[in-house]
């Protein structure tokens, strides 16, 4: 088999992210994954076919396996607008915000302290009510600092994208009925509930019961990659804002 | 009450003062208590009395859930069935799978109330388990505090976390349960004991036990050294785990090879005894006559044999202990160095992202949500697919929700064409230089190699050539439009009827001066 043919044969297995290579020690996947760490040549074989995809190796794990990303303009990347129809068009960014947000406060939630991001052997457990709950209460604090801080926070009228990030997610309701008595999408806690069925699609976490709005555990998997965005990529976008200035926005000027 | 006046004392006070002088001095020695000793001994009952906590959750909130069906339950016992089930279930590398433990304790539940049996049992079962689970990361309700003291004999508040089962990771990929020390120190009774000493304390009294006959009682004994042997494979296996992830924290040169030593002396040690108790009772059974001492004898012997082959099942791991350790070594040595700093989520992302006005925030929020969806998920899970197709069409709600619309911009259809004919289409009809008939057209895209039916929507994109929508054309700035003309001829082709348009390429010609565009 030449080098070119395992290359891709690891793409395909990172494409299937349900699939470990943990359960078998000697099988194909598990092969690969063993040549990947320790072939240098095949390593870049792999990541070249990999860079022509438009995708890219976050890690390599001899249990968890190969997680790789797609490139934003890859034929593999989906983002917030396929993934939740109602934010395709550009005016609801609002609602795009509180979809990525879930991901997020799910991720911390599983990994309240740092070191839980190297702990191998921790299974973390999260719910639909308690990222709900979490998420709540940050704005509320949120809140109440800017009104200690006499901030003024609403944006012009006619700048709605001026909007702070805390009150898209705190203006939605937490939950509300249909007509038809279906979950309505557009609430808080349709929009978490959404984002952990997602994550079990995507070999994340597993469903444990219908407890307290859905009760999850956080995989391996999941670990791995937040660990690596929230150091990396994450972080580096979050120093980002800072330097763009989040104060140059005319909503920050003080009231009063 | 106010305080005893000594410069003039009523007749009362003094009475009171004469009966307290017969009781112990109420200047309590308040050193007896701050001691490193009995600080020690009070924060280890306080922390083993907090073991129990879950467990009294569950039998107090027992009333609260399931509309009360489940009163009858006794739910300290079946949580002890629980942390039993999954301790016994323990070995060196997995642990209890779940759904066992939750079928023991629906078994066990259904017991103690014969009404609850199948699902309601295993309802009760599942809410038990969960209920002895610590790792969420919300609110701990697995938390306790107490107080030390520290050098200068202040009082410091501690907070102590408590677990009794814990999930984790198996490397094939499952999800099994583990119960904690904590958990096995509750479950067999011998809270606040240092592990060393309680093995010895067992060696010594079944010797005794063996020696007087007591069978029964040294079956007892036997099954708590077989906790110790549980205790002692999960102390080596966190061992590995942290060298997994620090080979360095690990104290590989003295601690751990003690350790590996004294838990070979303890399983040395089990087998001799245990190999007594078994021919002894052995013995008694073949001897026996009655039969209720024969069954007897024999459930002891089953229950012996379990903890014989679970201190075997120690022995083997602890001669392969320290290939396992070269593993880990390697396993760590083979991961780069920590390449990524370990952040503080909330703080140094989550707070300022909410900060941001969302302008700013969605583009790392999108981004983090692609990372976290593995490439090409739309395309690989067609499940997912098939469900979004699927789908009935959203309300287009308010913040509300109430108001619904329905949303009809995306229903979604199979394109008639795919791809490739489009693109095959499209050139049949860019090639068009001069004057063609549509009939000349059709006769060339049928001769095409090309995919799919070509000839169908070469046909059907000459129809849009009568109207092109030239203002549209012209506004998007296309250099050439293809006008079809209907001059009466008619077409005569197997598949389709109607005129044999004149498709004339046109170009578009810009006037800079008027703005305007018009047709050479």
């Amino acid at each position: 088999m030449s080098d070119g043919s395992d290359a891709g044969r690891l793409l395909a297995y990172a494409m299937r992210p349900k699939l470990t290579p943990g359960g078998e020690p000697t099988g194909d996947y598990s092969g690969l994954v063993a040549r990947y760490g320790a072939e240098a040549a095949f390593t870049r074989v792999v990541e070249e076919v990999a860079e022509g995809l438009g995708l890219w190796f976050l890690a390599v794990d001899p249990i968890v396996g190969a997680v790789a990303c797609a490139e934003e303009d890859s034929t593999f990347a989906m983002g917030l607008r396929d993934y939740a129809r109602q934010t395709r068009t550009e005016s609801r960014v609002d609602l795009r915000v509180a979809h990525g947000l879930a991901f997020l406060a799910i991720a911390r939630l599983c990994y309240p302290q740092p070191n839980h991001l190297e702990a191998i052997d921790r299974i973390a457990r999260v719910t639909v009510n308690d990222v709900e709950d979490y998420l709540r209460r940050l704005c509320a604090r949120l809140d109440e600092r800017a009104a200690a801080d006499n901030l003024e926070v609403d944006p012009p009228i006619d700048q709605p994208l001026l909007e702070r990030t805390w009150r898209a997610f705190q203006r939605r309701g937490s939950v509300a009925r249909t007509d038809d008595a279906r979950r309505n999408s557009y609430t808080t806690v349709a929009i978490v509930a959404k984002a952990l069925t997602w994550l079990v699609d995507q070999g994340l976490t597993q469903k444990v019961s219908e407890d307290e709005g859905g009760t999850y555990r956080a995989l391996p998997r999941f670990r791995i990659l937040v660990r690596e965005l929230s150091g990396g990529e994450l972080y580096a976008d979050v120093l980002r804002l800072d330097e763009t200035g989040r104060g140059e926005a005319p909503a920050t000027g003080r009231a009063g | 009450m106010g305080e005893v006046s000594v410069s003039a004392p009523g007749a009362e006070d003094r009475q009171q003062w004469m009966a307290a002088a017969d009781l112990p001095s109420r200047d309590l020695n308040l050193s007896a208590f701050t001691s490193s000793v009995a600080a020690d001994s009070l924060s280890r009952r306080v922390k083993a009395l907090a073991c129990t906590a879950p467990l009294h959750s569950l039998e107090t909130n027992k009333v609260r859930v399931a509309d009360g069906r489940w009163v009858q339950l006794n739910c300290w016992e079946l949580a002890f069935v629980a942390i039993d089930g999954v301790a016994v279930a323990m070995d060196f590398d997995t642990g209890a799978s779940y759904y066992a433990i939750v079928d023991l304790i629906a078994r066990q539940a259904a017991r103690q109330d014969p009404s609850l049996n199948g699902d309601e049992g295993r309802a009760a079962a599942t809410w038990v388990v969960e209920g002895l689970i610590s790792g969420r990361g919300g609110d701990e309700p697995f938390h306790a505090a107490y107080g030390r003291w520290d050098d200068e004999g202040t009082y410091v508040h501690r907070g102590f976390h408590i677990e009794l089962l814990t999930e984790h990771a198996g490397v094939d990929g499952s999800i099994y349960l583990r119960a904690s020390d904590q958990a096995i120190n509750v479950l067999i009774g011998a809270l606040d004991t240092d592990i060393e000493s309680a093995a010895e304390a067992v060696d010594a009294k079944m010797d005794s036990l063996v020696r007087r006959g007591l069978w029964s009682e040294a079956v007892l004994t036997a099954e708590h050294a077989r906790y110790r042997s549980i205790q002692y494979a999960e102390m080596l296996r966190r061992e590995i785990v942290a060298t997994r992830q620090n080979v360095a924290e690990v104290d590989w040169v003295e601690r751990v090879p003690a350790l590996i030593e004294r838990a070979l002396d303890h399983v040395l040690g089990r087998f001799r005894t245990e190999r007594a108790i078994i021919g002894n009772v052995t013995r008694s059974r073949d001897e026996a006559t009655e039969p209720s001492l024969r069954a007897k004898a024999s459930q002891m012997l089953v229950l012996l044999k379990d903890c014989q082959l679970r201190h075997e099942a120690l022995q083997r791991k602890l001669i392969g202990v320290r290939e396992e350790f070269r593993e880990a070594t390697r396993y760590q040595l083979a991961r780069p160095p920590a390449r990524v700093a370990l952040v503080d989520i909330e703080r140094q992302i989550l707070l300022p992202l909410l900060e941001a006005p969302i302008s700013d925030s969605v583009h790392p929020l999108d981004r983090l949500f692609s990372r976290l969806t593995a490439p090409a998920a739309l395309v690989a899970d067609l499940d997912r697919l098939v469900e979004l197709l699927c789908e009935p069409p959203r309300d287009d709600g308010t913040d509300d929700g109430d108001l619904t619309a329905p949303d009809l911009t995306d229903m979604r259809r199979d394109p008639r064409f795919d791809d490739a004919t489009w693109d095959a289409a499209e050139a049949v009809l860019a090639d068009v230089d001069r004057a063609t008939r549509l009939s000349a057209l059709l006769a060339r895209s049928e001769s095409a190699l090309a995919p799919g039916d070509v000839t169908h929507l070469v046909a059907l994109l000459a129809i849009r050539t009568v109207d092109p929508g030239l203002g549209h054309r012209i506004a998007a700035g296309d250099e050439s439009v293809l006008l079809g003309v209907d001059d009466g001829a008619v077409l005569e082709h197997p598949r389709f009827a109607g005129s044999d348009l004149l498709l004339v390429p046109a170009r578009v010609q810009r006037v800079q001066a008027e703005k305007q565009a018009v047709l050479a």
